[in-house]
């Protein structure tokens, strides 16, 4: 009966009324404006906020922010920036990409003294940029990988067996081989000696900081003076290198030589990374000038953490100074990829590929009575048309790769030459099916090295890419460009040729390297005058000259 | 009893009338809310010009990895998963609210790439290693052998040149690239079982159809 009453009474019914209330309430006024809103937007500079407490706090603190016009610029020429960048850097990237910047701008007046002729080629933020929203690095000095053993990229105690040269070797966007020309001079300049005690001193602290995956192989450094290491070029030595380089200040000051080299291949940033193999920038130039500009906008060119002493520690901040471009000088600038390039070449007389006699495609000896029937039976080539000068153009060129590894990569495949252009392209060209085809007329001027070029397409598609080293060669691609106006942009400009990218320039790389006289002139396009072999005449192409030895 | 029962009621008419007034509130709120509710889960709320590819009836899902160098598999690998990758390079939105991350590849302007929509990976493109011996490495006679002939195969790479062809099996859910004359495959495409159309749409972007059928 007292229960009865009690649950009669009218207030407790309003009571449960106004809880029933609650929930739905709570659902209109908080569950629902959440759903209905859009993503939040992060507004520009306020990213760093979460994770501020947590950051280093340079002893200066400047004003984020430069201005990216100049960058727009010769000799940089990005293009302007369109809308809002598509990565937003957390702040860690951000702390080091400023530190990248600030050990640049330290050893400023070193760099430009090594490019004395365009000083402007050396800059804080283009190192920045290249890094961080080309490279996608995050300007950390311990991302490695390697190219050239599949497998065990991500894990640098396995190291690199081979591809010194190739350029397989990648510290936080440079390859120990580009470095390895200037690392003692750059190490001199950051540490002021070289000796084995220093040298160990920033190699251990290196691979005592380093984590996943810690360096354990070496899990000390050795106590050798860098030229040692340097010069001994084995497996362990190059990956000794490939530690120091994760050095931030030792590593900026590599990479920014870098850039400025690959500024200086055509006196245009953009122009030389559009040169290059693929589409990745050409897809994402623009994506690149956003994700910088949102860089330049946080940028203070404030070095954070240390690594000046060998020991650890340290921490400083470094004026920005933004000088102003002044020259728009177009210059191929040899002297520099000479010394970026890491040695290769010494100018002429590097040795002509086997079989040829002076290094012209002329064969000694007696012709076959039936030199036809030779290609046939050595080459699997047959001929279409052509009369007996035109067979015997052949057989010559046939003849004098004989001793390289041509007739071994021909080998599986039987080809006809044919006199008359492709009726699928119509021009000169090739194709393959079941068998592959070469459309050449007779009588062509540089018969020889254009029939050469269209077998560099043939051995390109018919074997694996191991055996034909693509990986290393597209590398030599990115770092080097085109070797003519026909494949690619180093020598951009000296004529109308359409630029038909890295798979031409495979071609371009056999043709040059088994016919070391000819200057390649690549057809009526290339309006150069008196143009060099470019593997073994120019010095700009050791690279692809390292993968030619290597196929052919 | 019932008499005492029903005075109580009597002598408090306007209480009750707010007693019923308030139960008829909460009513009207809850079912407001639930209809807003509902009508918010249908609607979705990730419209955007790259959309999720949609499901083909009857077609097989590659709930597991076709190859092992994998770094996922679709549907299953998570966003966490991704994030944790030690490979990954940099990471970028797309419109339609998926994230697509890059990844370290065996070729310096060509990266492995992820795409993560909705905490679960959809895409997966990842570079086959040139070294016959390294893990992963496949030839396209073996997946011809397990998988048979693939649902149409388009000559023409913008990047790996006018000979090279894209094997596609858009209803198992992969696709890839590869050099018939060495019988090598160069790269890996995994994605959530979809049409030729939306598979050359949605991640074909390196086939070239107007490509010609040679070098010159």
């Amino acid at each position: 009966m007292r229960l009865l009453t009690f649950l009669l009474k009218p207030k407790i019914y309003f009571s449960l009324a106004f809880l029933s209330l609650l929930p739905p309430l709570y659902m209109i006024f908080f569950v629902l404006p959440q759903q209905y809103s859009p993503t939040p937007v992060v507004p520009l500079n306020s990213l760093t906020v979460s994770k501020a407490k947590n950051l280093f706090i340079p002893q200066k603190v400047y004003a984020a922010g430069i201005d990216f016009t100049k960058y727009t610029q010769s000799p940089f020429n990005l293009p302007t920036p369109s809308g809002e960048s598509d990565i937003k850097y957390e702040s860690d990237t951000l702390t080091r990409a400023n530190t990248l910047g600030g050990y640049v701008q330290k050893h400023l007046s070193y760099l430009q003294g090594k490019f004395s002729s365009h000083p402007e080629y050396i800059d804080p933020f283009a190192a920045v940029i290249w890094d961080v929203a080309i490279e996608g690095t995050g300007a950390d000095p311990y991302d490695w990988n390697c190219q050239d053993v599949q497998g065990s990229s991500n894990n640098v105690n396995n190291g690199c067996p081979n591809g010194y040269s190739s350029g397989g070797w990648q510290v936080n966007g440079i390859q120990v081989s580009q470095a390895a020309s200037h690392l003692a001079a750059d190490f001199q300049e950051v540490y002021g000696k070289t000796d084995g005690a220093t040298v160990k001193s920033v190699g251990d602290r290196i691979i005592s900081g380093s984590s996943d995956p810690k360096i354990t192989n070496p899990s000390s450094f050795p106590a050798t003076d860098l030229q040692t290491i340097i010069s001994a070029n084995t497996t362990e030595s190059r990956q000794l290198m490939a530690i120091l380089l994760m050095d931030p200040e030792l590593g900026a000051v590599a990479i920014s030589q870098e850039i400025a080299g690959d500024i200086g291949s055509t006196g245009n940033w953009v122009s030389a990374m559009l040169g290059w193999p693929g589409s990745y920038y050409s897809d994402n130039m623009q994506n690149f000038s956003n994700r910088a500009k949102y860089l330049a906008d946080n940028y203070t060119g404030s070095v954070t953490g240390g690594g000046t002493t060998g020991t650890g520690g340290g921490s400083y901040s470094l004026d920005l100074v933004l000088k102003p471009t002044e020259k728009d000088t177009y210059v191929l600038n040899k002297a520099t990829a000479q010394a970026l390039g890491g040695g290769g070449g010494s100018g002429t007389g590097q040795g002509a590929p086997p079989g040829s006699v002076d290094g012209q495609c002329t064969p000694t000896g007696t012709y076959p009575a039936d030199p036809g029937g030779e290609l046939q039976s050595k080459y699997k080539i047959s001929t279409d048309g052509f009369g007996a000068d035109g067979i015997k153009m052949i057989y010559e060129l046939a003849t004098c790769v004989s001793t390289s590894k041509f007739p071994t990569l021909l080998g599986g495949t039987s080809t006809t030459v044919h006199n008359a252009i492709s009726p699928s392209l119509g021009s000169i060209g090739m194709d393959c099916d079941a068998t592959c085809n070469v459309w050449i007329p007779e009588g062509t001027n540089a018969f020889k090295f254009i029939l050469t070029h269209e077998f560099g397409h043939v051995l390109y598609y018919t074997n694996p890419r191991e055996t034909m080293h693509v990986s290393e060669f597209e590398d030599s691609w990115n770092k080097e460009g085109g070797l003519s106006p026909y494949s690619g942009p180093y020598y951009g400009g000296q004529g109308g040729c359409p630029t038909k990218g890295a798979v031409e320039d495979y071609a371009e790389m056999v043709a040059y390297y088994l016919n070391p006289t000819m200057g390649g002139k690549t057809g009526a396009c290339d309006s150069r005058d008196n143009p060099k072999n470019s593997l073994f005449e120019d010095t700009h192409f050791p690279l692809h000259l390292e993968v030619a030895k290597q196929v052919l | 009893m019932f008499t005492q029962i029903k005075d109580k009621f009597e002598t408090t008419p306007n209480k009750g009338m707010l007693f019923i007034l308030s139960i008829i509130l909460v009513i009207v709120v809850t079912l407001i809310a639930i209809i807003l509710l509902n009508g918010l889960g249908g609607k979705g709320t990730t419209a955007g010009p790259l959309p999720t590819p949609t499901a083909v009836p009857g077609g097989a899902s590659t709930q597991r990895k076709i190859n092992p160098a994998q770094k996922t598999v679709i549907e299953q690998t998570t966003l966490n998963e991704v994030q944790t990758l030690p490979s990954v390079e940099s990471k970028s939105p797309l419109p339609d609210g998926a994230t697509r991350y890059t990844l370290k590849s065996p070729l310096s302007s060509r990266k492995n790439e992820i795409i993560v929509k909705d905490n679960h990976v959809v895409f997966e493109r990842m570079l086959v290693p040139e070294s016959s011996k390294a893990p992963g490495y496949v030839r396209i006679s073996e997946y011809e052998k397990e998988y048979g002939k693939p649902q149409q195969i388009i000559r023409g790479s913008h990047f790996y040149g006018n000979l090279i062809k894209t094997y596609i099996y858009a209803d198992k859910g992969f696709a890839f690239i590869g050099n018939s004359f060495t019988d090598e495959v160069f790269e890996i495409h995994t994605f959530i079982p979809t049409t030729i159309e939306n598979y050359i749409t949605q991640y074909g972007e390196d086939i070239n159809k107007s490509a010609p059928a040679g070098e010159s």
